[in-house]
């Protein structure tokens, strides 16, 4: 590949065998360095529990012990967390993901005065952190009686300026003859959206939608605040209440296993498309 | 003529109507949950309150006279700042780097690649509990090695001047995988037929990539830098779970942190808000900074 | 072109009414409750593991020991996660009726009014005869005159002991003083040839709690209760601190991170032949200690006796149960406090029955030599936590005690920093409280 072959010359000048050595020396230290909190957890989640605490710890345990996995899932109801996360994270995320699909829309395409404005004000709300909105939606929430329901982790998080910005970006790309066609042919602009707009947006979609989902399957003060119940809990909630029984670090482990499994998954099963379809829409102009 | 003006308005009206009705399902949701809270912050900040009482009493600016005269706001906002420019600018350095490693063709590359990816999509909570045990001198993986050597290694959460930066490593294996692959990616659009032009003009690899690759992959940079900006600023979770700001506080304390911490730890909602209020003026300033000197230095393509 | 109009128009109705139904959800009305039925009464608590269960147990069975009160336990997390949750719900006017409740919070909580002063309940027709409670409890929860917070799971600080490394070090019993805990610490360190530390005599940890109890057995006072006389720098606690530096300053003791729970883990696998620590790691520590046989050994006592400051926690009531639930809230209260409730806690999980009726409720259950050193430790406890309830006293003590230990800061600058940091910050707390 000619860019490939290009871009080697970045590399200081050297033989060609010192400077592969390079290369993969590299890359193995970034592996390594990437990889090794993963692997002291899967470690230690296969521990027992004199080998957790031993000195100096070992790097292979001479024993397996399986049962940690059995004992986190019996520590915490974690079966009834995983519904939870994702309910209301699947949610979350379609409720962004449309929303997010009509407003950028409109701000990409429909004439309107100060959209400008209204966009500013739209994307500024990514500067806000949620720490500072917990006390006041709380205490809305509470009059409206939504602590400790799914709708108090369903509705608050279900308008992002993130997803509205990376396609609102990805719309302006998109020829306005397309666009003028679609109208001559007496399209409003709702059947625009659903039959032409967003099946080509697919891609951008996609990854906006995965972006979502990430942040409501990770995300931890507010499901703390406004769930009472642990029927109601998510995962992290789940995962902090293991930490109490101090020591336990196998268990632990295990427990962190079934919170961050998921995710990779979903990620590394999607990763071109989320890829493409992030640079699709937040990197063009 | 008439008849075209009323013709154009009722269109336009028809226009506005939909407008509304498309950005309206957000636009409700951010007044309630996102504005509303900004509106109240800002009330607060003009209160003292300490969230227990009926009602607080007014008094005008003093919440944020503690903003600029509390003797830890310059720890706290140097913290932030050494985190925030180590997330963005050095995971970013070391990203780009990687990207350049992976784009020449290396075995392994699907497994790198869902390396690379799994620090970004772990849960803080997860992240940060590993690194307390990866960082433990006798506990973690080093322990082995202190032990061969002799020494006692290093206690980096319980030492003032080391826990910070036990926080910024997290923040940095978490970025730098994700960013190159957003490199990577680019990298691998980049037009070869500009590589090949220069190639005739000179020899020089570091000219081509001062040049050529680093404008052509400034839309990535940019996008990575203000989005990872914006995330780092406000970093929370990894200071709660791993050091609560201590070990001697604000030794590795954050700006979000400590105001989170002022409101529910010290009973000072009010001065919490202010320094919330303050937060919000300075990003937004400094994000539409960033946005406004991309003109100067992002090529689009088209 | 009309058609377009139309298209627009019709399609903005649509969506205006969706989105009405989106944003418009049904405010449903508050729970109502049935007028004849039982009283509803929501308790929030903490602790995981036995401690947890044993509570969810007492729930039962109180719900099934009576008609007229239906009690609902929800965990909240560990005491931290518990107070900000607290304090979310105090902001919004709401929150559970009963709570159990860790020292940090109470004073404010008091003064802010968000808890009900349960004396009238405590001396009242249906009270609670405190007169069998150890030392000073019954005032752990007073301030202004009311009381307001109740202690339940009581902890005594213990000394846990490898009592392999005390044969090989030919001492024959646990340090009775702090004296010869000093000593025996030392006595019990082994060092290679090379002189590196095979073995510590003690794992130290930062926090405040292990080094109060020492420092009031010697005689030293910290701050008064009502915060008018804040001595952090009392030349007992120098004295006192001094000697543990002196002991991480020769190798004598390490401190491991206490983000890991590190002196714990020194003390399982044999790095360290004694630990300060809690009743409530017992389960643990015996069963994953590796190669040694551990200990319970009562707490050092000093010059001015055994005085030991308690660990755990207590129940209050909030303010925001109504008027006419409260007596169903405080019969709950009462029956967790009962003798053979808190014998039945006791044995579940651990802590102490730290009443006299409860601990003859136990009967021989408690008598297993572990739990009888927890129970000997009893009459000692001192009510007083004055210290964790001012943010102002208990930061600028616990900054000093990691400085000492970790930083091995000069004891007498950092005990006189943290006492000019407390006494300007508490001013400032004092004046709020006021308000």
């Amino acid at each position: 590949m000619a860019t490939d072959r290009q871009i080697t010359r970045i590399a200081p000048a050297g033989s060609c065998i010192p400077s592969a050595l390079l290369v993969y020396a590299g890359l193995v230290f970034s592996a390594v360095m990437l990889a090794l909190p993963f692997f002291w957890m899967a470690l230690t989640s296969l521990k027992s529990s004199a080998a957790v605490a031993a000195y100096p710890p070992s790097w292979w345990p001479s024993e397996f012990t399986w049962s940690n996995y059995r004992d986190a899932w019996n520590a915490a109801p974690f079966g009834r967390y995983y519904i939870n996360s994702v309910v209301t994270g699947a949610a979350a995320t379609s409720l962004q993901i449309i929303f997010a699909l009509l407003m950028a829309y409109a701000f990409a395409v429909i004439r309107f005065p100060g959209k400008g404005a209204i966009l500013l004000a739209v994307i500024s709300t990514m500067m806000i952190p949620d720490e500072m909105k917990l006390v006041p939606n709380y205490i809305l929430l509470s009059r409206l009686h939504w602590v400790d329901t799914y709708w108090a982790l369903i509705i608050p998080p279900a308008a992002h300026a993130f997803p509205v910005f990376v396609l609102y970006q990805y719309f302006r790309t998109v020829p306005p003859d397309l666009l003028d066609a679609a109208h001559v042919d007496g399209a409003g602009h709702l059947r625009i959206l659903i039959q032409i707009i967003a099946p080509m947006a697919r891609p951008v979609l996609a990854a906006t939608a995965l972006v979502a989902f990430l942040g409501r399957w990770n995300d931890f003060l507010w499901p703390l605040i406004v769930t009472n119940r642990t029927v109601m809990r998510t995962l992290p909630i789940g995962l902090n209440y293991l930490k109490e029984n101090e020591g336990r670090w196998n268990i632990l482990m295990a427990a962190a296993i079934y919170v961050i499994i998921p995710m990779i998954g979903l990620y590394v099963a999607a990763q071109r498309q989320f890829v493409e379809g992030i640079t699709r829409g937040a990197l063009k102009g | 003529m008439g008849r075209r003006t009323k013709q154009s308005w009722k269109r336009n009206r028809a226009e506005w109507l939909t407008f509304l009705a498309f950005v309206s399902p957000n636009l409700v949701l951010f007044a309630l949950f996102t504005y509303w809270p900004i509106v109240y912050s800002a009330y607060l900040s003009f209160m003292d309150w300490n969230l227990l009482t009926a009602r607080g009493a007014f008094v005008e600016l003093a919440n944020y006279r503690v903003v600029f005269t509390d003797p830890q706001i310059r720890t706290v906002i140097g913290n932030t700042l050494i985190y925030a420019c180590a997330v963005v600018c050095v995971a970013q350095a070391l990203a780009f780097a990687l990207a350049l490693l992976l784009n020449r063709n290396v075995r392994g590359q699907v497994f790198f690649r869902t390396l690379a990816f799994a620090p970004h999509v772990t849960t803080t909570a997860a992240a940060a509990l590993v690194w307390v045990l990866l960082l433990d001198p006798d506990l973690g993986p080093s322990s082995v090695l202190y032990n061969a050597l002799g020494i006692h290694g290093p206690h980096f959460l319980a030492s003032s001047k080391l826990a910070l930066w036990a926080i910024v490593s997290i923040g940095v294996w978490k970025e730098v995988g994700f960013a190159s692959i957003f490199f990577l990616a680019g990298l691998q659009t980049l037009p070869r037929d500009c590589y090949e032009a220069a190639e005739l003009e000179t020899d020089s690899g570091w000219k081509v990539f001062r040049h050529l690759t680093l404008p052509l992959m400034s839309p990535v940079v940019f996008f990575l830098s203000v989005s990872g900006f914006i995330a780092a600023i406000k970093a929370f979770d990894v200071v709660s779970v791993m050091t609560q700001g201590g070990p001697v506080y604000p030794a590795s304390s954050t700006y979000v942190y400590h105001l989170y911490r002022l409101a529910f730890q010290e009973f000072r909602a009010g001065d919490a808000s202010a320094f919330a209020v303050v937060f919000f003026v300075i990003t937004v300033a400094i994000t539409g900074l960033q946005f406004r000197l991309a003109r100067k230095w992002v090529h689009y393509g088209d | 072109m009309k058609k377009i109009l139309h298209y627009h128009a019709d399609h903005s109705r649509v969506i205006a009414c969706a989105i009405l139904c989106v944003t418009c959800v049904q405010c449903s009305s508050p729970r109502s409750e049935d007028p004849s039925g039982p009283v509803a009464i929501t308790y929030w608590r903490t602790l995981s593991g036995a401690a947890g269960n044993a509570q969810d147990k007492l729930v039962a069975q109180f719900n099934d020991s009576q008609q007229a009160v239906r009690v609902t336990a929800e965990f909240q997390g560990s005491y931290t996660d518990l107070g900000k949750k607290l304090i979310t719900a105090s902001a919004a006017h709401t929150g559970p009726d009963v709570t159990q409740l860790g020292t940090y919070e109470i004073l404010q909580f008091v003064r802010s009014g968000v808890l009900v002063d349960l004396k009238p309940f405590l001396d009242g027709p249906d009270g609670i005869d405190t007169s069998d409670w150890p030392g000073t409890m019954r005032e752990a929860g007073e301030v202004d005159g009311g009381v307001y917070w109740l202690p339940f799971n009581v902890a005594a600080p213990v000394l846990y002991i490898n009592t392999d490394a005390f044969k090989t070090a030919s001492i024959a019993a646990a340090p009775k003083t702090w004296t010869e805990f000093f000593a025996d610490t030392r006595a019990l360190t082994t060092k290679d040839s090379s002189g590196r530390v095979q073995r510590a005599g003690t794992a130290l940890w930062t926090d405040v709690w292990p080094y109060l109890s020492a420092i009031w057995s010697e005689g030293g006072e910290l701050t008064s209760k009502d915060y008018s006389r804040i001595t952090l720098n009392d030349p007992v606690a120098v004295r006192v601190l001094s000697e543990f530096q002196g002991l991480v300053r020769d190798g004598a003791a390490i401190v491991p991170d206490t983000a890991s729970g590190g002196h714990r883990a020194a003390f399982k696998n044999g790095r360290a032949a004694m630990i300060l620590d809690s009743p409530a790691s017992f389960t643990d520590i015996f069963a994953q200690s590796a190669g040694f046989t551990p200990a319970v050994a009562a707490y050092p006592t000093g010059a001015a006796g055994t005085i030991l400051a308690p660990g755990g926690g207590g129940l209050a009531m909030l303010a925001v149960t109504p008027e006419n639930k409260r007596a169903a809230a405080w019969s709950f209260i009462r029956f967790l406090l009962a003798p053979q409730q808190l014998a039945f806690f006791a044995k579940e999980s651990g802590y102490a029955a730290f009443t006299e009726a409860s601990r003859k409720a136990a009967g021989d259950t408690l008598k297993e030599a572990r739990f009888a050193v927890v129970h000997e430790a009893l009459p000692h406890l001192k009510g007083d936590f004055s210290i964790n309830m001012s943010p102002a006293v208990r930061e600028s003590f616990s900054e000093a005690i990691q400085k000492i230990l970790v930083d091995l800061a000069d004891v007498n600058t950092a005990l006189d920093a943290a006492n000019a940091k407390a006494q300007q910050r508490i001013q400032n707390e004092i004046a709020k409280n006021k308000k």
